[in-house]
């Protein structure tokens, strides 16, 4: 150390020698090779003497008083590649002007590749998906995150549960890890690991509030995703479903007094249902109609960002109302962000980044509940042999409309991050990070409104929930050369977790007054209830990396894993990591297309945590009763138990060829073991909870491309074509002798030799018929057997980013599912209440009672026609719901937007002293859909984002549609 | 110096590895539950009695429930407009035409089975339990052996006479089902292979009602009588079954009940009452007050809110409706069904008496002639409105309905009935006990 530090001072010595000798200044222009338009803040570095210069708004940049001699200078700009040369600088003017173009794969992009490692995609050896979030939400709003990133990222399938705008969102990250746990990745904000639940009501089905939807994505700057082990073991244990990293916006500075810049913009829209045909299987298609309505978008938002070259800031403020298609469901959201970026000595850099939310969710009930409008209009009986007439007949509209569920949430998430360099290459980071949230969800169903349950006595329920949890990192690097070409960082580090959570809820009935609500004006006491949980994650990681000459890279490391129990076992753990890399374009000549080549493989080891409670042996609760409050037998756990362990192997190529395409394609194998399953006991044993042991298995492996073909580019014109495609599969490989794991309405099971959550029911076959051919019900296998899966075999997306006549820019985004079931509840019970067309009409033709069938004739037994609809008329039993899950394949228009920028009118007018930028978009999102499934829509699930029942329509808001336009403002 | 760094790394990460050892470790504790060590203290005895109290009523609301749509008291009415549940549907079908995997998968007869074995579970915990703890209060003592060896005994009851492991009739043919099919209904304990019903209750249940007897007061005593004789008239052990009538309940007695409350609710207060309606009476109880407007004092039955050309049970109008387990009416009825069919005691004169003496308990004018097992058969479908004992009453009179119960033109009315005598013993437990097929 003592020798670099010398060695450091010689050469600094050396260098300030020199700077008496001769001089030079190094000029030129940087423009872009394709278009010849000069590039405005460009970077210009000489790497040995570590000085530089931005290009000014004319594309020029000037390095002055470089003694003379030959220096590696850097030219770099963001989304271009970047270009190293080696530069004789001699007295006077040195003039080198630079061509770039265009970085394809967004190789020289620095992407996140672990817990404390930043490099470039060039040389990274882990798979590595970035959404520029910015380069979106510049011409687009978006709702949340699914929004935002649904279709961009090979392996990652992000979804929300339904059209209930403000409601709970799922990640499907390639084969979903481990068997444990809630399936869903890491989720950080600037370093803070944020709160991603899903809150539910109490004692109402369908979609919870999702916690995500706090979070503004104009205020996101870029989203990184290591998508599994093998990028995430560094994260240790629930690092299994992959890590989402959100960036949110900094500031730019300049030297001197700085800048400044304001941006405004404003995005109206509207939502609408727009599947209409699908509605007409029920008889009721009109009294469904009616329940949807156009919602109104609106949102606004200042951003003012600037700084010097000693500190920045990105302050915005934001506001966003977004309603949806039905009554009583909106979210008013809204936002500020601060975050400042200083650079108060050359070796300390300190970031703080703070954002605070105030949300008012409002949520409908429906999916499955007797107060949901879909429910009352779908669900309706037949009256007077007119079919669907017996709307409303659960709950009155007007109660429906009487009653409120709405959830306000104030959030604070802020990290300050302090980066250190007490001498060259060593870089100490610390960091904290809080995400505190404060829920108040007030459920109120006024006196004098029919509802079940409550009667007309009217209720109200309370529920508080206060959400904390702070996220600390300390982490150094150091980062040497052993010998020439050959550089090595290590890095090591500890991260620490801790959750708070608390809540409570209380509901009373028997309201007096419409007008006088509090809980306390409620006469009879229903429940109230608190909640207080305290969890802790720590873990110590170490990795080493090698790169030599950026041809050869080697990574290696690993994390120790700790994590607290109730009064058990403390579950630690040791999660290893490895990754190489190779550039082939370094190592070998290939044809002159070939740009780049890059092979990569990686492995790592992640896992899912137990149960707070799993360690436990036996734990009691009380019960009210009665006869007062008794203790119950509340859960048996398994002392000594670990968390589950998910091992990844990932393979990986990415390519440039013609300067034009790219290629980014990973296959990956995920396997976990000691994966715990929940054993239910035989119930005469007394046990009456699910039992956890280390005990299962589960594999999977996948596909994944990302594909960029540059068709066409000119001046004034770049036609993009993109696609993503992923494929998955898992199967359960061990629940170690455990009966099948099933959801709650016995459909979604895991179970030995099978995908994860695939349909698994007993397959209707068809009819019976008697001796004369005619229906004699139903033919039913007896054991079950698999009927599909609700989570993609094939998705991804098709995107055409095209700029035309310089300024115009039209972007167009497909999003697609291929081998994907759907079971139609909705169908099902539509049958039960005899409001679903077919099924009357094959009842009529097998000579049955059909209703409201006009003109239809009964068949005669025997004959074809007849058998196809009896085949056909048993396979809608609403007994069985293997006729029920469909193929549901479909092909969305996800995302089409116009935008035109009126820089240039803007520069010609002379305009640009008092405006630098206005865009204007319109634009849409689930324009078009196509799709093999019968119900309304594919993309819905009654039971919200989190629930073991997948891919299960019942009563669940569909999708809508939207149209918007923006205009944005720039200062 | 390469040394000495790999000292202070090592000496680095061991002091962080028990640092972030005991950090996780330091956390709050939880505040909802508690070790089972930390309920050995005599203190906490109570705590545990009300514990099996509670359990009894939320595992008897379901199963009167369930085994009443089972029999032919309850209709699940599909033109009740919340009437949605498939589940009651196919109980209320014998769960016929859906095969076993949906039979077995039931969800309602799963949230009666699981608590069911919990209930069991914890009764006979609380008897191991004073058996460890010192220092427990002669009385507290005495309490806890009586609930732990009642409600133990109950348990097995239910365990023993409301589920069974195969379907009865179905050799028969469907629609058939008698006193053989009560032999056949039975469970396991603990793991254990189908206890037979006979063999529960000689085995099981009759020991644990001795037990609490020994320490019960006169009135549970005589609880504890009307129990034993219901089961063994449900045996056919008459003889026995009278014995323990003649000690059962007396007129005047409380009924023995299950208690409820808003946060413990009356099943049928959401399943079959205001709250919400998918299950009504059979449409005969409305004759019977046509017949005799005073029927309605025990038949308590009211027009429908949802649907008032219909009606619901008004027997249990509240969440916290407590539920009749054990009444001296009952218990009237079985010494008069004794004496009157079986040839007990002083026979019709007697029976008669008594029949009339509990209809005038519910200010309902006596009935005059002959008592027969239809008159029997009725006074008791009348008196055990809604109590759960039918369906083992038509099992033993062997007068099983022949067809789905339901409105009239709709659903699955007219259905040949389903061949299940019993509540089907859930895969939960068929497929974690090798001895349960």
């Amino acid at each position: 150390m003592i020798k670099k530090v010398l060695l450091a001072l010689l050469i600094s010595f050396l260098l300030g020698s020199v700077a008496f000798a001769q001089t030079g200044t190094l000029t030129g222009v940087i423009t872009d090779r394709t278009t010849g338009e000069t590039l405005v803040g460009a970077t210009v570095l000489v790497t040995e003497l570590e000085r530089g210069a931005p290009t000014n708004i004319d594309g020029i940049y000037s390095i002055s008083d470089i003694p003379t001699g030959i220096y590696t200078v850097r030219f770099s700009f963001i989304g271009y590649r970047t270009i190293t040369e080696q530069i004789e600088i001699g007295t006077g003017e040195n003039r080198f002007d630079v061509d770039m173009r265009l970085d394809q794969a967004g190789l020289d992009e620095l992407v996140v590749t672990g817990i404390a490692s930043r490099t470039s995609r060039a040389v990274s050896e882990v798979a590595v998906a970035r959404v520029d979030a910015g380069q979106f939400t510049d011409r687009s709003s978006y709702q949340d995150l699914s929004q935002l990133v649904g279709g961009r990222v090979a392996g990652v399938n992000v979804q929300p549960a339904g059209g209930t705008v403000g409601s709970g969102i799922r990640f499907n990250v390639r084969s979903g890890g481990g068997i444990g746990g809630s399936g869903q990745p890491v989720i950080y904000v600037d370093g803070v690991r944020i709160d991603n639940s899903q809150l539910s009501g109490v004692g109402r089905g369908g979609q919870g509030t999702g916690t995500l939807a706090d979070i503004n994505m104009d205020e996101v700057e870029s989203i990184d995703f290591l998508k599994g082990p093998a990028a995430a073991a560094l994260y240790g244990t629930s690092g299994s479903n992959g890590v989402v990293l959100i960036t949110t916006k900094r500031g730019q500075g300049e030297p001197g007094a700085g800048t400044i810049s304001v941006r405004v913009r404003t995005t109206q829209g509207s939502s609408d249902f727009d599947r209409e045909s699908q509605l007409d299987q029920f008889g009721s298609t009109d009294a469904i109609q009616e329940i949807f309505r156009s919602g109104r978008l609106d949102h606004r938002s200042v951003t003012v960002s600037g700084g010097t070259e000693f500190i920045r800031f990105n302050t915005s403020a934001d506001q966003r109302l977004e309603e949806g298609i039905m009554n009583r469901n909106y979210m008013d959201r809204q936002n500020f962000r601060a975050n400042f970026d200083a650079f108060p000595r050359e070796d300390l850099t300190i970031n703080v980044s703070a954002g605070y939310s105030w949300n008012e969710i409002a949520l409908p009930d429906n999916d499955n509940n007797v107060r949901g409008y879909l429910g009352n209009t779908i669900l309706a009986g037949p009256v007077d042999g007119v079919l669907g007439a017996n709307t409303y007949s659960f709950t009155a509209r007007e109660s429906i409309d009487a009653i409120e569920d709405v959830s306000r949430t104030t959030r604070f998430i802020g990290s300050a991050r302090v980066q250190y360099r007490p001498i060259e290459d060593l870089e100490i980071t610390a960091s904290i990070g809080y995400d505190g949230s404060d829920l108040r969800r007030d459920e109120f169903i006024p006196p004098g409104f029919f509802v079940t349950g409550p009667g007309t006595a009217g209720e109200r329920t309370v529920v508080n929930r206060i959400n904390q949890q702070y996220t600390y990192d300390f982490s150094a690097r150091y980062n040497y050369e052993i010998i020439d070409g050959l550089r090595a960082s290590t890095v090591a580090g500890a991260q620490l977790f801790d959750r708070v959570l608390r809540n409570q809820n209380f509901t009373k009935r028997t309201l007096g007054s419409q007008v006088v609500t509090n809980i306390g004006s409620g006469a009879d006491f229903i429940s109230g209830d608190e909640g207080f949980q305290n969890t802790r994650e720590a873990g110590i990681f170490i990795e080493q990396s090698l790169n030599y000459d950026d041809t050869y890279m080697l990574s290696f490391g690993g994390r120790q894993d700790f994590a607290a129990a109730f009064r058990g076992d403390v579950p630690n753990i040791f999660y290893p990591k490895a990754s190489a890399a190779v550039r082939i374009d370094n190592v070998t000549n290939l044809p002159d297309f070939a740009n780049f080549l890059k092979l990569r493989v990686a492995y790592g080891a992640s896992g899912q945590l137990p149960g707070f409670n799993d360690g436990s042996a036996r734990l009691w609760s009380a019960v009210n009763s009665g006869y007062g409050t008794g203790g119950n037998l509340n859960f048996v756990g398994t002392p000594g138990i670990l968390p589950e362990r998910i091992r990844e192997l990932e393979f990986g190529l990415e390519t440039e060829l013609f300067e034009r395409f790219t290629a980014d394609l990973t296959y990956y194998i995920q396997r976990a073991n000691d994966s715990i399953i929940s054993f239910r006991e035989p119930p005469s044993t007394g046990i009456t909870n699910l039992i956890p042991f280390n005990v299962g298995g589960i594999k999977g492996n996948g596909f994944e491309a990302a594909l960029n073909l540059t068709a066409y580019e000119t001046d004034n014109t770049r036609i993009e074509l993109s696609t993503t495609y992923s494929y998955q599969n898992t199967e359960v490989t061990d629940l170690g002798g455990a009966q099948p794991i099933f959801d709650g309405f016995s459909l979604n099971v895991i179970d030995e030799g099978l995908r994860r959550s695939e349909f698994f029911v007993p397959r209707v076959n068809g009819a019976l018929f008697d001796e004369n051919g005619a229906y004699a019900g139903v033919d039913v296998e007896s054991e079950r057997s698999a009927h599909g899966n609700p989570i993609p075999v094939h998705s991804g997306s098709f995107t055409l980013n095209a700029t035309m006549f310089r300024n115009l820019n039209l972007y167009a985004q497909f999003d697609y599912a291929y081998d994907v079931y759907v079971y139609n509840n909705t169908a099902q019970f539509a049958i039960q209440f005899r409001n679903y067309e077919r099924y009357e009409e094959l009842l009529t033709k097998i000579g049955g009672a059909g209703i409201g069938t006009g003109d239809i004739q009964a068949l005669t037994p025997g004959t074809e026609e007849y058998t196809d609809a009896a085949n056909e008329f048993a396979k809608l039993s609403p007994s069985f719901d293997s006729g029920f899950i469909e193929r549901a394949d479909w092909l969305k228009l996800r995302e089409l937007s116009l935008s035109y920028n009126f820089r240039d009118v803007i520069n010609r007018f002379g305009a640009d002293a008092y405006i630098n930028d206005l865009n204007f978009t319109i634009g849409g999102r689930n324009l078009w859909t196509t799709t093999k499934y019968s119900g309304i829509d594919p993309e819905v699930n009654f039971a919200g984002a989190r629930s073991l029942s997948r891919g299960q329509d019942f009563l669940t808001m569909p999708p809508s549609r939207q149209v918007y336009f923006t205009v944005s403002v720039g200062f | 110096m390469r040394k000495l760094s790999l000292v202070i790394l090592v000496t680095l990460f061991a002091l962080l590895f028990t640092a972030c050892e005991d950090w996780v470790q330091s956390v709050e504790p939880q505040i909802s539950v508690a070790e089972d060590e930390a309920l050995d203290a005599p203190e906490e005895i109570p705590f545990l009695i009300t514990g099996v109290e509670s359990r009894f009523a939320f595992v008897n609301t379901r199963l009167v429930l369930s085994s009443d749509l089972v029999s032919d008291q309850l209709i699940f009415d599909t033109q009740m407009p919340l009437a949605t549940f498939p589940t009651y549907r196919d109980a209320n079908a014998n769960w016929g035409n859906v095969g076993d995997q949906t039979t077995f998968s039931d969800n309602t007869t799963r949230g009666i089975y699981t608590p069911l074995g919990g209930f069991r579970f914890i009764a006979d915990d609380l008897l191991e339990r004073i058996d460890r703890v010192e220092g427990l209060g002669e009385n507290v003592r005495n309490e806890a052996t009586f609930v732990g060896n009642f409600y133990g005994a109950v348990a097995r009851y239910f365990i023993g006479f409301y589920f069974t492991e195969d379907p009865c009739g179905a050799d028969a043919g469907i629609g058939s089902g008698g006193p053989e099919c009560i032999e056949q209904l039975g469970g396991p304990i603990d793991a254990s292979a189908t206890i037979p019903s006979r063999d529960m209750a000689f085995n099981e249940i009759f020991p644990r009602l001795d037990a609490a007897a020994a320490v019960a007061t006169t009135y549970e005593e005589r609880v504890i009588n009307t129990l034993r004789a219901r089961i063994l008239l449900f045996l056919g052990e008459y003889d026995d079954a009278y014995s323990a009538a003649q000690n059962g309940l007396e007129a005047g007695d409380a009924p023995f009940q299950s208690l409820h409350s808003v946060q413990s609710s009356n099943e049928f207060y959401f399943a079959a009452g205001i709250g919400r309606i998918q299950a009504i009476p059979d449409y005969r109880f409305a004759d019977y007050i046509d017949e005799d407007p005073d029927e309605i004092n025990r038949v308590q039955i009211t027009p429908a809110e949802v649907n008032p050309d219909r009606f619901r049970q008004n027997l249990y109008p509240a969440q916290e409706s407590p539920m009749n387990f054990l009444t001296w009416q009952e218990n009237e009825l079985m010494l008069a069904e004794l004496e009157a069919l079986q040839g007990q005691g002083a026979g019709q004169a007697s029976a008669l008496d008594r029949i009339n003496d509990v209809r005038a308990s519910h200010g309902i004018s006596p009935i005059v002639g002959t008592v027969d097992e239809d008159l029997i058969f009725i006074e008791r479908d009348k008196e055990l409105f809604l109590r759960g004992v039918r369906m083992l009453d038509q099992l033993r009179f062997n007068r099983w309905h022949p067809e789905v119960q339901g409105t009239p033109g709709e659903g699955l009315t007219g259905d040949p009935i389903g061949p299940w005598r019993g509540l089907p013993i859930p895969n939960d437990e068929r497929n974690q006990n090798p001895n349960v097929g």
